[in-house]
């Protein structure tokens, strides 16, 4: 993601359904970057924190977070469409299943082209090989594959942006040459060429929608994995002898593995899989305490794209079929340096964007950040530090945060006001008349009292019962008996609301009992609401 | 005036924590916005006095503290303190046993490197005294707006 235009809901890998929604916080706790909030009983995304993990789809127990992914419909606008399923899916019909009648039966399904990814996955693989040889001064390089990946370089470690290959990842080389190819083959202008990947995940929607790196994605939009599996799996059955004869699959196990697995490079490569692995491994380069480590393969999901939350396989069954067909096609890659050497002169797979750093910040300002840093670490330690979430913040920390930035009231915390009582802060009865512009009616010398709380009711007898000493009594009360009630209650004093004047008796009796009688031009309502969040607070 | 201060502690030859105060040092300075250069220098320079906390420390502190024109840390342990400072600031003078030289850590370098890495550094110790850390950063705090 970019940082010049702020993220809007609609860019996001995943959105929330709301009728589905139950307002549980399993999300928020969730989120890895802390970007899920419940506001009026229904998650809410913060675009700016979300990296587009989809950690959210896995936990939802609601399965209220829909990923944004393209539909058959979306096929509808181009006059020839071609797909480019991700290898993940050689991975989800068994070792029986070859890629070949994968991809023969993809073509059923209305496409008329369907190319082998896994065949440019080891272009890529080449190319990125190419380029490390020409970059020893880029002492440990991240693969450029996982857009989760480089997001959250952007977003946490930007030191680490030259880290990047700057090469377009499989998909995007693979659509760019495949676009190439029907453009000369059909005469057709690259607006009627609708390229589709098959994704194992929300993340590459985003990273098509708004490619890190590049000036526009060469693909229009990508499938669900989920989506195609049942169409596959119905014209499995379909394909004739004839069929089979058609070659499509055209690369080797390792162009399946990395492209599902992420098997690394040949030497000092790291192979890494799940977020908070990927974050401590990042931390540790940034640190530069990963030593001798050339390459870093690094894929968000639990397992690489073969644990895609949008996989129909379970994770360790796919990681078997991998197995085998690693076996079967053989390890070693069959594309040869020399097959894309005219198309790495051209620098056909380089990126052409900056990628900018996209840090969350309390504030642009550095001394105004370290301000609203200093009341977060205030706000933190006077909440109550059980990470419950049930304010819809993740923890109490960053409902600290959200309070600082505007974002939420410190009230949504539940246990806040068991913590903050009343009588546990006390406030001096010339702050509160201060603070709520009070007009001292009598007993100005008297304003030094502590105050331990309020109360407010219009019936003597109810203050009579319920009230407690030093407390303050919010009354429209002016007659000359609340004077005896107050004393007798040793109330801290007596705040008439609607600027009421006290009869003339009330005054001079109060006056003689040392008591304070203050005005307000307030309403209950408003002059209770205030008190309660100066006490409170 | 002190903007900032915050304070971490740091267990005796807890390796499995250790660097984790350093680490929130850095986090606080990115979500500042501060110069990435600064905070280059602050992160190996922070890390290096508080993995010699963990390492000869017997339980220490980490200390952070941003005034106008910069930013102080000050590492403290009550560990056996150091005899002679100016041999300690020796580049490869290490007095680490083996069994944490094979962790990859006593090197000599890291009184060298915070001083390499801060613009004034101070250090306080002798035997039986523990050792004090202070090291001074300057910054006008414009980091990248």
């Amino acid at each position: 993601m970019v940082k010049e235009e702020p993220r809007s809901k609609s860019t996001l890998s995943v959105y929330v359904y709301e009728p589905q929604c139950h307002g549980c916080v399993v999300c928020v706790r969730a989120c890895p970057t802390k970007a899920i909030r419940i506001r009026n009983d229904k998650a809410m995304i913060l675009p700016d924190l979300c990296v587009d993990c989809a950690e959210c789809i896995r936990v939802c127990p609601q399965k209220a977070i829909i990923p944004r992914v393209s539909t058959y419909q979306d096929l509808a606008r181009f006059k020839v469409t071609a797909l480019l399923p991700s290898p993940v899916i050689y991975t989800q019909f068994g070792p029986e299943i070859l890629p070949n009648e994968i991809l023969l039966a993809l073509t059923k399904r209305g496409f008329d082209y369907v190319f082998d990814l896994a065949k440019y996955c080891e272009w890529c693989n080449l190319a990125i090989s190419a380029w490390l040889a020409d970059h020893p001064e880029v002492r440990t390089a991240i693969s450029p594959l996982c857009p989760v990946v480089a997001h959250l370089i952007a977003a946490k470690f930007p030191d680490l942006i030259p880290n990047l290959v700057p090469l377009a990842p499989p998909r995007e080389f693979g659509a760019r040459h495949v676009r190439r190819f029907l453009r000369r083959r059909l005469g057709l202008d690259d607006r009627d060429i609708g390229v589709f990947y098959v994704t194992p995940c929300p993340a590459k929607m985003v990273a098509i929608d708004q490619p890190l790196g590049l000036e526009r994605s060469y693909l229009n939009g990508a499938l669900g994995m989920h989506t195609v599996y049942g169409d596959v799996l119905k014209a499995l059955k379909d394909l004739t002898d004839e069929d089979r004869e058609t070659m499509i699959f055209q690369a080797s196990g390792f162009g399946i593995d990395w492209g599902a697995g992420g098997l690394g490079l040949a030497e000092n490569t790291l192979v890494v899989s799940g977020l908070s692995e990927t974050l401590e491994v990042l931390e540790q380069v940034e640190s530069g305490r990963l030593k001798g480590v050339r390459y870093i393969e690094s894929r968000i999901c639990p397992d690489g794209c073969l644990g895609g939350p949008l996989t129909v396989e379970n994770r360790f069954l796919s990681r078997n079929t991998l197995r085998q067909l690693v076996q079967m096609f053989g390890a070693k890659p069959r594309a040869r340096l020399k097959d894309i050497t005219s198309l790495l002169e051209e620098g056909f797979c380089l990126t052409n964007r900056e990628i900018k750093p996209n840090i969350f910040r309390l504030d642009p300002d550095p001394l105004e950040a370290m301000k609203k840093l200093k009341k977060v670490d205030q706000l933190t330690s006077r909440l109550p530090g059980k990470q419950c979430a049930v304010c819809g913040a993740p923890d109490c920390r960053t409902l600290a945060e959200d309070v600082v930035l505007g974002r939420a009231d410190l009230f949504v915390c539940p246990l806040y006001f068991r913590l903050r009582t009343w009588g546990r802060r006390k406030m001096k009865l010339s702050e509160i008349v201060d603070k709520l512009e009070l007009k001292v009616l009598t007993a100005p010398e008297a304003l030094e009292r502590e105050v331990t709380g309020v109360y407010t009711s219009d019936l003597l007898s109810d203050v009579m019962a319920n009230s407690k000493s030093g407390q303050l009594w919010v009354t429209l009360q002016g007659h000359v008996n609340v004077v005896a009630v107050a004393v007798l209650r040793e109330l801290a004093g007596i705040v008439l609301v609607n600027n009421r004047t006290p009869a003339e008796d009330t005054a001079a009796k109060a006056a003689e009992e040392n008591l304070p009688i203050l005005q307000s031009d307030l309403p209950a309502f408003e002059l209770c609401g205030r008190l309660y969040s100066l006490l409170a607070a | 005036m002190t903007l900032y201060r915050q304070e971490f502690a740091i267990k005796e030859m807890d390796f499995i924590h250790a660097g984790e105060a350093s680490v929130q040092v850095k986090n606080i300075l990115k979500n500042i916005g501060a110069d990435p250069d600064l905070i280059r220098r602050v992160a190996v320079a922070a890390y290096e006095a508080e993995i010699n906390a963990v390492v000869y420390g017997r339980a220490g502190l980490m200390v952070i503290e941003m005034n106008d024109d910069g930013l102080v840390i000050m590492v403290e342990d009550k560990g056996p303190g150091i005899p002679d400072i100016e041999l300690a600031m020796q580049e490869g003078y290490s007095t680490a046993p083996p069994e944490i030289r094979e962790m990859g850590f006593g090197a000599g370098m890291g009184l060298p490197n915070i001083k390499k890495n801060s613009d004034d550094l101070q250090i306080v110790s002798g035997p039986g005294q523990g050792t004090r850390v202070v090291m001074f950063f300057r910054s006008d705090w414009q980091g990248q707006g």
